[in-house]
């Protein structure tokens, strides 16, 4: 019996030397060069245009073009890409093994089936993570590179500016809520990984559940209002909670118990399922 | 024109006479005559946003300035000042002569003052009337009160420590803010598609707290 | 070739793999219906049948890639669902089509095997392996540049890995054209004699069964129809025989007033068929040739031949 730490490394090896894996990181690098490049050609209109609001009353003194301002708009525009792209490797860790007959040869070697899940959760988990690290390496690292350091101004209800001396640790809260979320939908990638006989359908469908039940959450929202507490998919922006001037820590207590119930779920549904499924690929 | 019916508006109402507005401007060419002895001056400030939609923690910024209307400010982070209400303005208000109408004395925290009505007679400028609150013995002006064309009214409440140019070491600066929101498009944030932005205007505040004066007089 | 069956004749009485009343139901069909099997140690076992008779599915269960429906499994006489580690290290196996991961090389990929299958001194067991079924030169290619046949040996290459004492292999030959059966039946032979190793292989083709078996099983519909040693099985009883002859009538006169009567079965323009056991061929034949009956041609056909072309082709 293998001890897990090789079949980590096994599906680690096995999900890089995938071409798709990169496809992640590959997107990930364009979109935030290209928010980079926008905001370097057209950031001072954008800055104008944000603040006619308080151009009236006010004077201002200032950069608020820096690297955080990146960081966030980066998080703003990659909260949405990123679940399709986790579920494009998460979404075939199963069913990619599946199509391609590889189960039998693995599922006849000495090998516990809880384990194997296990290995490729984590392994899973391990590409998720080094994407939202990517993420960061790039989006804010290269911000704070090429844009420098400054107070970082967020529309929400409100305006609401922070000091660059607490942005480190409001952005280090937002991207470990992002994780979560993310292993969230890497766990319903998977779940749906371990019930498909391709990838095809488990990608497809992760991203058309979460799109799906967040444009109905959104359009039939008085409909919806006593349910959307329930919906994970309600909790996938939550990281935007820790740029709310105060804190609500309930609210943020709140999404991570229920994200932390449906990584259960949906961890729970694929092991029992998985144990129990005949091999027939 | 706007300005001449302000003018009859403010005469009719106040009741008072032609005289007194000889001694209005006295006070204000005093008052004018002292802040003009500051020729420069460096000073921290500590600013205070109290406005609804704004959220901003206290914001420490190094403001100069230089004779007659060089203002500048910098700061650390990023700091926001009230448009309106840095008080070197008026003079500028005033170089360009003025009408005053002394309307009567008030109390301004247990000061009286002499309220005068201050008319610019330059009508392409921003502000179309204040009110000045000044403390005809000693040349100190505890509030104002402006009237603009484009920004609204500015209410500024000075505060004074005993300082040799009688600069302020506080000045609270009130004016009204107006309540939009911005599409959702530019914020990115979903989470309030279903709430009602609140329409209309509330009062906003901005305090300004200054220490360790540098100032280069005449 | 028939020295090499003779090898494998002396049975251990070791069973290495035992199935006691399998099935696996699905909603309304029976997959594989009380099937009884034993394969001893050293046994080269075919596991005869048509397509779709559940073969795939046996073989499955005994690799608990499949949960059988009931019935017991006996691997290496224990228990499979409470020794599936034990056992399943002692087999190789190659299920199907030899799929492999296409992105790996072939030597990634017996890597990757070798991991899970706690191979000890990886490195030089897959060159080893990898000579044995001659892909050495090819261990650093993609496995999507491989042919079928390639992907075939890669497959039996993996089976033997961690060295098994039994491996399993269903349809080795599928897919390969008949050059690349015939190597692909040496190299089972090979393995079965140079590392004394247990293979049952499945087929659906007589033939490759009783070249490379001594035992076997023939399962139609789930069920077994015949299980022991393929010689035995294949000769005994009576068969039929067509004897190709100048003249069907005199031949026909010929046998009906001897007493081979009612073995005559039946008969066209150019042959007569008699159900016979195979001893008495050549007594016939005899006959035949004394009644001035010129015989061309004799073509014995085996009944369990015979019922494994009607099932086949049914």
């Amino acid at each position: 019996m293998k001890s897990l730490n090789t079949l980590i490394r096994i599906e680690l090896f096995k999900i890089f030397k995938k071409g798709r894996t990169y496809i992640g990181f590959g997107a990930i690098f364009l979109i935030i060069i290209a928010i980079q490049a926008g905001i370097h050609f057209e950031g001072q209109n954008l800055f104008d245009f944000i603040m006619q609001q308080l151009d009236q009353n006010f004077q201002f003194e200032g950069n608020v073009i820096n690297g955080y301002l990146i960081t966030y708009l980066v998080l703003n525009t990659l909260w949405i890409h990123v679940p399709i792209l986790v579920a494009l490797v998460t979404g075939d860790l199963i069913a990619g093994e599946a199509n391609s007959g590889t189960f039998r040869l693995l599922m006849t070697r000495p090998i516990s089936r809880t384990k194997l899940l296990i290995a490729k959760f984590l392994a899973g988990w391990t590409y998720t993570v080094l994407l939202i690290l990517f993420m960061i390496l790039i989006g804010m690292g290269g911000g704070l590179l090429f844009f420098g350091k400054g107070d970082l101004m967020v529309f929400k209800d409100s305006i609401n500016f922070f000091s660059a001396s607490e942005l480190p640790w409001r952005f280090f809260a937002a991207f470990a809520y992002g994780t979560l979320s993310m292993t969230v939908v890497a766990a319903l990638a998977f779940m749906l990984s371990s019930f498909a006989e391709n990838s095809i359908g488990p990608i497809i469908g992760t991203v058309a559940i979460i799109i799906g039940i967040t444009i109905i959450s959104t359009i039939g929202f008085s409909l919806m209002k006593p349910v959307n507490p329930w919906l994970f998919t309600t909790y996938l922006p939550g990281w935007q909670s820790f740029f709310e001037f105060e804190l609500d820590k309930a609210k943020i207590l709140r999404s991570v118990l229920v994200q932390v119930a449906y990584l259960v779920l949906f961890l729970g549904v694929t092991f029992y399922h998985f144990r129990k499924k005949d091999i027939l690929s | 024109m706007y300005k001449q019916i302000l003018l009859f508006t403010a005469l009719l109402f106040s009741g008072v006479s032609i005289n007194a507005q000889d001694a209005s401007k006295e006070i204000l060419l005093a008052l004018k005559e002292k802040m003009e002895k500051v020729e420069k001056y460096t000073v921290d400030a500590l600013i205070r946003v109290e406005v609804d939609f704004i959220n901003i923690k206290d914001r420490e910024a190094k403001i100069s300035f230089t004779a007659p209307d060089q203002f500048d400010f910098k700061s650390e982070g990023f700091a926001l000042l009230p448009k309106k209400g840095m008080q070197m303005d008026y003079i500028k208000m005033m170089d360009g002569g003025f009408t005053s109408i002394m309307v009567k004395d008030e109390k301004v925290r247990d000061v009286t003052t002499k309220l005068i009505k201050v008319i610019p007679d330059d009508s392409t400028g921003d502000i179309v009337l204040a009110e000045m609150w000044v403390d005809a013995s000693t040349s100190i002006m505890h509030r104002m009160r402006t009237y603009s064309k484009d920004s609204g009214t500015y209410t500024i409440n000075f505060f004074f420590a005993d300082h040799p140019y009688d600069l302020p070491d506080r000045v609270e600066v009130s004016f009204e803010v107006k309540n939009n929101k911005l599409p959702v498009s530019i914020t990115g944030d979903f989470e309030s598609l279903g709430k009602k932005a609140e329409e209309g205007s509330s009062e906003g505040k901005v305090i300004v707290e200054y220490s360790n004066y540098v100032v280069t007089g005449k | 070739m028939a020295d090499f069956r003779q090898n494998t004749k002396t049975l251990s009485s070791e069973t290495y793999i035992e199935l006691n009343n399998v099935s696996k139901r699905y909603k309304n069909f029976k997959a594989v219906d009380e099937l009884s099997l034993k394969v001893f140690k050293g046994d080269i076992y075919g596991f005869l049948g048509p397509n779709g008779a559940g073969k795939s599915t046996s073989i499955r269960m005994m690799l608990s890639l499949i949960k059988p429906s009931g019935g017991s499994i006996k691997l290496f006489g224990k228990d499979l669902a409470h020794n599936r580690y034990q056992t399943l290290n002692r087999i190789g196996a190659l299920i199907e089509k030899p799929d492999f991961y296409k992105y790996l090389t072939a030597r990634e990929n017996l890597e990757i095997l070798g991991k899970i299958g706690n191979v000890t001194d990886l490195t030089s067991k897959i060159d080893e392996t990898l000579e044995l079924v001659g892909l050495r030169d090819r261990s650093e290619s993609k496995v999507k540049t491989f042919s079928q046949g390639m992907k075939q040996r890669l497959g039996i290459a993996q089976s033997l890995l961690h060295d098994p004492d039994m491996i399993i292999l269903d349809e080795p030959a599928n897919g390969l054209d008949p050059q690349g059966q015939k190597e692909m039946r040496h190299l089972i032979q090979r393995i079965n004699v140079e590392r004394g190793l247990t293979i049952l292989i499945s087929s659906h083709i007589l033939p490759e069964i009783e070249q490379l078996s001594n035992r076997m099983v023939i399962i139609n519909k789930g069920k077994s129809v015949v299980e022991g040693n393929v010689q035995e099985l294949l000769n005994e009883g009576e068969m039929k025989v067509s004897f190709f002859v100048d003249d069907v009538a005199k031949a026909i006169q010929a046998i009906t007033t001897s007493g081979l009567a009612s073995s005559l079965a039946e008969s066209d323009d150019e042959k007569i068929i008699l159900t016979i056991e195979q001893e008495r061929i050549a007594e016939v034949n005899r006959f035949l040739v004394n009644n001035e009956t010129a015989v061309s041609a004799i073509k014995p056909l085996r009944s369990l031949e015979e019922y494994f072309i009607n099932i086949t082709t049914a």
